[in-house]
């Protein structure tokens, strides 16, 4: 009697529960988004424009976050953003989990070499419409770097290229003219007499032991990483980056310190005392050299990298920080305009206030966001980045293969051939598999 | 008389070389700890000086800046979240000593103890379970948070702390009752005493140098962990001392390694304090404590 | 026709078999509520969490995939690792599965149905057991006595119950998804939520012969992880104990002051720590090798970390700055140690004429050894796996022309992350990480059975 009891009443709890679940609702394969081609932007959902939900956006930097979103609010005033803190180097891992989880970010920001595995892995969405309103805002090295098949899956936000900077002050008193050398030449001549390893006072410094640093010199004597844009070769094994490594290997006459011990820090702070006539860095270093120059009473410029003597104007690599729609977001349109928001002139003067990054727009755009026109630093590397050279979807592989062929050459650890060798054996191997 | 008189004379050597020789050992033992202590320090002065210094970097701090100051701590206070991150570290750290002492204890406890069945097996497997180098384990642990809803929590960064250290603890509790006279705990048991009763009030207090010990070494771990809580934390009001203080450093744009070092001093402190509270249990006798017990 | 007849009549099994299929029934039909209520508690909580989580309704056509809840859905998913690919539109990823989720679900599913099947083999024994005792004429029980009973007969179990719970989902759960990766084509080419994951066999086993270039650096690496995890463990445990003992000792002033500051290397963050000596061992800029020039011991300047003509300069520095970092926690742990050994030890020994050494060799360090020998094991392993010291020490450097993606200080497990983390290679390093586990392990446990503390076990 008691046993029939228990079995109806955990029968009944069954169906109870049961009857719960209902069958699955089969979400509407929704139409497209709509593009309002007069405001040439997305329309955004009803529960967004209404701030009935919120955005949610992937910042690494809360003073960046608090001053975009503001800024977005001015703006759109009833759409409501929220921001969580992930960096951008594991924003793309963390959305592949995130997301399925529901509770990823609308709108993320990431490096563009991280892009690529996104576009693989879907989490990162085609931009759709706003491509042409993007490519008419910045040149083909950006658009290009995070396309693919044609279709722009990120807007390019920030732009960073290494670039000479000299100390004007300096250079003056050892050469009579604050003007930088146009040529390595130039600068090894400085360094005969200005050098003195045993006092650590060196004419140049910068890290010896990247293939990102090196690429201006191999550039500069006629080698480029990808020569036809083919993922599947890097150009390791060109008889040219031979020529372009046995010169680089030249220049530890000038610069002689292990490659490793040339750390960043090293490099920074000595210019930042006003010990070094030239450094080649990017524009992070500015938050650095901007107190140091003025504590030390010194200048500094920024100018274009230094080349070889009769070679090609030094080239280097492009880096950026992009701004990418989740593929996992279920406000698709309001993801998209805030993603467009951080390329517009609004947007760009936000970055560019907040974090001192340069905002990846052509220099007519850039010259209307307030302080960059009249900042020579900023001139300096833009004038860089013209030179900068576009590389497909860069697997990691290539920065360790390359830094290890560099460092080989420049520590003296085999020769050139051999270097040349195991970095394309190895790419090979990995690429490969 | 001869005799006599000669006999405390040599007593006396005999006592004034022992002098001596104990002096001499003294001396040797203190210069000993002298410059194991100049060594300590010496790189830790440093860190202190780098968190004085005025500049960003790490290249020029040195142990003495010239125009020490105390702007970075100023900084990591007023203008970062500093503050919000080390309470939530705090609550981690406490949460993940307080849990971990409780299953040590109890663990260390059972296995010293008490004879039963798959006791071998089970001290055999943790210990084995340690040697598999942890990969992927964060896309893991994710999911399974995202399971019992504990993403994005402390609580949960707290859990995942105790649990690491489980096995390491387990064995060191084991090891250390095993070592305690067997002498109590029987006497107690015929006198009618229940397992949680020889647990609290006799196994418990002899247990304390150890757990004590385990104390200290789980309230220091979660500080500067930063791997784990990376991929589990996301809101802006959860973030921990490790998560704020990284980001100090790898952001190259703003790299502040001289506030990141006034960070680091800031969190050891509670750490050396605990230590210098706890330390008396450390290292006070056990059988002190059994006589009490 | 009494009931008691009837319910002797009922053979053990029945009631076995009524609580295989509804946990506690059995334990009804004996009469037993109490333990009845315990059994089905557990049995409704899981049947409650399927349906609750899956799509169960009337009329359904079932799927797994569409209608299974937590444990039919997981199982599923950990079997096929999802069938239905996902597409990138303008509106974002359709609909689909994401093998990786599945596959981590499913294993979470696994373990909680090996959590629960211990309990429906309780109760199955338990009515079994109490029915055959009943037929054999014993006495009734009550429920209340049972529990009571059982608290003596498994208060280990039930003690140790929460510890196992936290190890099987923290512990056994990553461990097993890092083990099955190794037999699946999760890599850079097949990454989810876009791309489903295949099982692939032993595949991997045979990609990762096929780069013969990659065997030589593995055996240098493997030879230099060993060389460090043993003297890494030695020189801690070694110095630890010295400084433990000494401070012991009833000779020292200040004994407070002095653990005080040698615990300070274990309160600031290790990190910290190694950013810092790393500047200072800087070759070309750190201060110590611009003090040995200056002082006139050294012609030039020594650098540490970047020699590659001597990268046991650079081993042996690693080492020393990790003895830095490491001694004062087995100081405190063995000072802890120490307060265990009676005083009238030492005092008998000191009747029996034994000096200070033979004290130590006698008495100490057998003591100390009992306690600390496996945790020596588990320091042996951590520090075989330790990632964290090398990399920000010295990343790996100096550079070795003859290895691939590794330098001299490299051990195998920032290889393994180089390689394969960082170029997304989740299978080539499942792999990798199998193959070292079954080396430590190996040599672990060989090590193990040769300890005292294993043999009593």
């Amino acid at each position: 009697m008691r046993s029939k009891g228990a079995l109806a009443v955990a029968a009944a709890a069954a169906l109870t529960l049961a009857a719960c679940g209902g069958p699955a609702e089969e979400e509407e394969a929704g139409s497209d988004i709509e593009w309002d081609a007069e405001a040439q932007q997305y329309v955004m959902e009803e529960e967004i424009a209404s701030g009935e939900a919120a955005l949610k956006v992937w910042f690494e930097e809360d003073y960046l976050a608090e001053a975009a979103i503001a800024a977005f609010n001015e703006e759109y005033p009833d759409v409501k953003v929220e921001y969580e803190l992930v960096s951008k180097v594991d924003a793309v891992d963390k959305m592949a989990l995130a997301g399925e989880a529901g509770n990823g970010a609308d709108v993320y920001m990431t490096v563009y070499d991280r892009l690529a595995t996104a576009i693989e892995d879907g989490t990162a969405a085609p931009i759709g419409e706003y491509q042409n309103v993007l490519t008419e805002r910045m040149s083909e090295t950006f658009t290009g770097v995070v396309s693919q098949d044609g279709a722009m899956y990120a807007v390019p936000t920030t732009t960073e290229s290494i670039a000479l900077m000299y100390n004007e002050t300096l250079l003056e008193e050892l050469t009579g003219s604050p003007e930088p050398a146009a040529t390595w030449e130039e600068i090894v001549a400085l360094a005969e007499d200005y050098n003195d390893p045993a006092a650590n006072r060196w004419t140049i410094r910068f890290l010896s032991g990247e293939i990102y640093y090196a690429y201006s010199v191999l550039s500069s004597l006629g080698w480029e990483a990808y020569p036809k844009g083919n993922v599947d070769n890097p150009g390791f094994d060109e008889p040219v980056l031979a020529e372009g490594l046995e010169y680089y290997a030249s220049l530890r006459d000038i610069w002689n310190v292990p490659s490793a011990d040339a750390t960043w820090e090293t490099i920074e702070e000595a210019f930042a005392q006003g010990e070094t006539p030239y450094v080649i860095t990017g524009p992070w270093s500015f938050s650095t050299f901007d107190p140091g120059a003025e504590e030390h009473g010194f200048t500094y410029g920024v100018t274009t990298l230094p080349a070889v003597d009769g070679g090609e104007p030094a080239g280097s690599l492009a880096g950026m920080n992009v701004t990418a729609v989740s593929g996992y977001t279920e406000y698709p349109a309001a993801a998209r305009v805030f993603a467009n928001f951080m390329a517009s002139d609004a947007g760009a003067a936000v970055v560019y206030g907040a974090t001192g990054q340069i905002p990846a727009l052509n220099e007519d755009l850039l010259s209307g966001i307030e302080g960059i026109g009249d900042d020579p630093h900023v001139a300096g590397i833009v004038a860089q980045s013209q030179q900068a050279h576009l590389l497909p979807q860069v697997p990691q592989y290539f920065w360790e293969t390359g830094n290890t062929m560099i460092v080989d050459v420049w520590d003296g650890l085999s020769s050139v051939e051999d270097a040349q060798a195991k970095a394309a054996d190895g790419y090979a191997e990995l690429h490969g598999l | 008389m001869n005799h006599q008189q000669r006999a405390p004379q040599r007593r006396d050597r005999i006592v004034e070389r022992q002098r001596r020789r104990n002096l001499l050992a003294t001396v040797f033992l203190h210069l000993e700890l002298a410059v194991v202590a100049v060594i300590v320090v010496f790189p830790l002065l440093w860190v202190v000086g780098a968190s004085l210094g005025p500049g960003g970097g790490l290249a020029s701090a040195t142990p003495i800046p010239t125009d020490a100051s105390f702007d970075n701590y100023v900084h990591l206070f007023t203008e970062t979240d500093y503050g919000r991150w080390y309470l939530n570290s705090l609550y981690v750290a406490v949460l993940n000593m307080i849990g971990s002492v409780l299953l040590a204890a109890l663990c260390g406890y059972v296995f010293a103890r008490v004879r039963f069945r798959g006791r071998k097996a089970g001290m055999l497997s943790i210990l084995i379970l340690q040697m598999f180098p942890t990969f992927l384990t964060a896309i893991a642990v994710y999911m399974l948070f995202l399971n019992f809803g504990l993403l994005d929590s402390l609580t949960g960064l707290a859990l995942v702390s105790i649990a690491a250290a489980l096995p390491y603890n387990i064995w060191l509790m084991k090891g250390y009752t095993d070592n305690l006279p067997a002498s109590l705990d029987e006497a107690a048991a015929i006198d009618g005493a229940g397992r949680l009763l020889i647990f609290r009030r006799i196994m418990l207090p002899l247990m304390r140098p150890m757990l004590t010990f385990v104390a200290i070494t789980q309230f220091t771990m979660p500080w500067m962990d930063f791997i784990l809580p990376r991929l589990l934390l996301q809101s802006p009001d959860k973030q921990t001392v490790a998560l704020g203080l990284f980001q100090m450093i790898t952001d190259q744009y703003q790299n502040d390694f001289t506030s990141f070092a006034a960070g680091a001093v800031v969190l050891a402190v509670p750490i050396t304090i605990l230590y210098i509270v706890l330390q008396r249990y450390l290292v006070t006798g056990a059988a002190a404590g059994a006589e009490k017990g | 026709m009494s009931t008691t007849a009837q319910r002797s009549a009922l053979s053990a099994p029945v009631p076995g078999i009524a609580s295989a299929l509804v946990w506690g029934a059995g334990q009804l039909i004996n009469r037993q509520a109490g333990k009845a209520a315990f059994f089905f508690v557990f049995f409704a909580g899981a049947i409650g969490w399927e349906v609750s989580s899956g799509n169960y309704y009337a009329g359904m056509e079932f799927t797994a995939r569409s209608n299974g809840g937590f444990f039919v859905k997981g199982l599923w998913g950990l079997f096929t690792l999802g069938s239905q690919p996902r597409q990138m539109t303008i509106n974002g990823l359709t609909e689909g599965d994401n093998s990786i989720v599945l596959m981590a679900n499913g294993l979470i599913a696994l373990l909680t149905l090996a959590l629960l099947a211990v309990m429906w083999i309780w109760s199955i024994r338990d009515a079994v057991r109490y029915r055959a005792r009943l037929n054999a004429g014993g006495e009734r029980e009550r429920s209340r006595d049972y529990f009571r009973q059982l608290w003596d007969g498994a208060f280990a179990y039930i003690v140790l119950s929460p510890g196992l719970v936290l190890i099987v989902f923290m512990s056994v759960l990553p461990v097993l998804f890092g083990i099955l990766v190794a037999f699946t084509d999760y890599n850079r080419d097949n990454l989810p939520p876009k791309n489903l994951v295949n099982w692939v066999g032993l595949d991997n086993f045979a990609t990762i012969l096929s780069v013969p270039a990659w065997t030589g650096t593995f055996f240098g690496v493997l030879v230099w992880t060993f060389v460090w995890a043993i003297f890494a463990t030695a020189s801690t445990y070694a110095f630890g104990f010295l400084q433990a003992v000494l401070l012991s000792s009833r000779r020292v002033r200040f004994p407070r002051v002095w653990r005080s500051i040698f615990l300070l290397p274990w309160a600031v963050p290790a990190i910290v720590s190694a950013l810092v000596f790393r500047s200072m061992f800087n070759g070309q800029f750190g201060p110590i090798s611009q003090f040995l020039v200056d002082i006139g011991l050294t012609e030039e300047r020594i650098y540490w970390f970047t020699d590659p003509s001597m990268p046991n300069v650079a081993r042996g520095v690693a080492l020393l700055i990790n003895l830095w970092l490491g001694f004062p926690f087995f100081m405190a742990l063995i000072g802890g140690v120490l307060t265990n050994i009676p005083a009238t030890y030492y005092e008998a020994a000191r009747i029996d004429g034994a000096g200070p050494v033979h004290q130590l060799r006698y008495i100490t360090l057998p003591v100390v050894h009992r306690t600390v020998a496996p945790l020596l094991i588990l320091a042996f392993v951590s520090n075989f796996n330790n990632f964290g010291v090398i990399y920000f020490l010295t990343e790996g450097g100096p550079d070795n022309a003859d290895y691939r993606f590794a330098g001299s200080t490299d051990l195998l497990i920032t290889w393994l992350f180089k390689l394969t983390l960082d170029n997304r290679l989740y299978n080539i390093g499942a792999v990798m990480s199998l193959v070292i586990f079954v080396i430590v392990g190996t040599i672990s446990v060989w090590n193990l059975n040769r300890s005292k503390a294993i043999r009593e076990l």
